[in-house]
């Protein structure tokens, strides 16, 4: 189990750093960087101390700490999945809107007679 | 009684400034929609004769985002039909004239192409087709015997209550629900078509899109 705690730990200081790298490049507010650094330093306690979380494993019923950080995970890569997918769409029905309303300007005064 | 007709371009340098010609001897105004073409294919059109209108987008969106820009032009030059048309030399400019009469009666609000099935219809175009016009009668209670036509015509009302979101290839399968959904009159007549080698139109997996935006159109 030590070796997959270890990679977890450098996963999760891997991630501390590049979350600190998107704040400084102006990504990430102040808001967001605190929230996801929160996420890697639970990431880390977790890991180091897998008793931790020993009541929400009795409360769920769930067997192992291991389980929980999966569950945990999936649940986190849905919600940013739906939440991709609805700003891609909004982006994709502006930049259509954009496109087309640029394109319109295009029309030339009428010579054909009404 | 304007008439406009609109024709979406992609990455389309052949012959088209023939059919181009041969559309205006139809219609008041040709609206072509450059749908994004690369530089190097980018078509050059012809507008010496004038009433010809060549709209560009910066990028590519797809037939059903050209269509719309196409028919909103059409609006913002007065016009009170709309006929729609592949730049591709699949349909035929001289069948302008009869979508044009079919919609000079007041009781019809559009009027759809349909190729006719023969030898010509490549085999699985022909089921994909037949399958989508059933679907499209189960789902919405219109049968139209060719779904994926792209030649039609309407009236700028009808244009009004069936403006569609579809940006791609589901654009003509969203006309019919639209047309289903708002009780608009429909007619159908036969259109000659000429297939390609190099056909550029829906695939299969286009078919697959469609039929899951069908079911999608159904519930919403």
């Amino acid at each position: 189990m030590i070796g997959l705690q270890i990679v977890a730990i450098l996963f999760a200081l891997w991630m501390v750093y590049f979350s600190y790298l998107h704040f400084r490049r102006g990504e990430f507010n102040k808001l967001e960087f605190i929230l996801w650094q929160l996420v890697w330093a639970g990431l880390v306690v977790v890991v180091i101390f897998p008793a931790s979380v020993q009541f929400i494993l009795k409360t769920f019923s769930i067997s192992r700490t291991f389980d929980l950080i999966v569950i945990i995970a999936i649940i986190i890569l849905f919600g940013i999945t739906f939440r991709n997918y609805v700003i891609v769409k909004r982006i994709e029905k502006k930049l259509t809107k954009l496109v087309i309303d640029e394109s319109l300007k295009g029309i030339k005064a009428d010579t054909s007679g009404d | 009684m304007k008439t406009a007709v609109i024709i979406p371009v992609f990455n389309e340098k052949s012959s088209f400034n023939e059919i181009i010609r041969q559309a205006k001897k139809y219609v008041d105004v040709v609206i072509v929609v450059d749908d994004g073409s690369s530089d190097a294919k980018r078509p050059q059109v012809d507008t010496s004769t004038g009433g010809i209108q060549v709209l560009r987008h910066q990028i590519n969106l797809g037939k059903g985002a050209a269509l719309k820009t196409g028919c909103e032009a059409a609006l913002q030059l007065h016009a009170d039909i709309m006929v729609v048309m592949d730049s591709d030399g699949q349909h035929k400019p001289e069948d302008i004239r009869r979508f044009l009469q079919v919609l000079h009666d007041p009781h019809v609000d559009i009027v759809f192409g349909s190729r006719k099935i023969g030898r010509d219809m490549p085999l699985v175009m022909m089921i994909g087709n037949k399958f989508l016009s059933l679907a499209a009668s189960i789902l919405f209670g219109i049968y139209i015997s060719d779904t994926q036509s792209g030649f039609r015509a309407f009236t700028a009302s009808a244009y009004e209550k069936i403006k569609w979101n579809s940006t791609r290839y589901s654009v003509e399968t969203e006309m019919i629900a639209n047309v289903a959904k708002k009780k608009l009159a429909f007619r159908e007549i036969d259109i000659e078509t000429i297939y390609k080698d190099d056909y550029k139109g829906t695939t299969v997996l286009d078919g697959v899109k469609i039929f899951i935006n069908m079911l999608i159109w159904k519930i919403i």
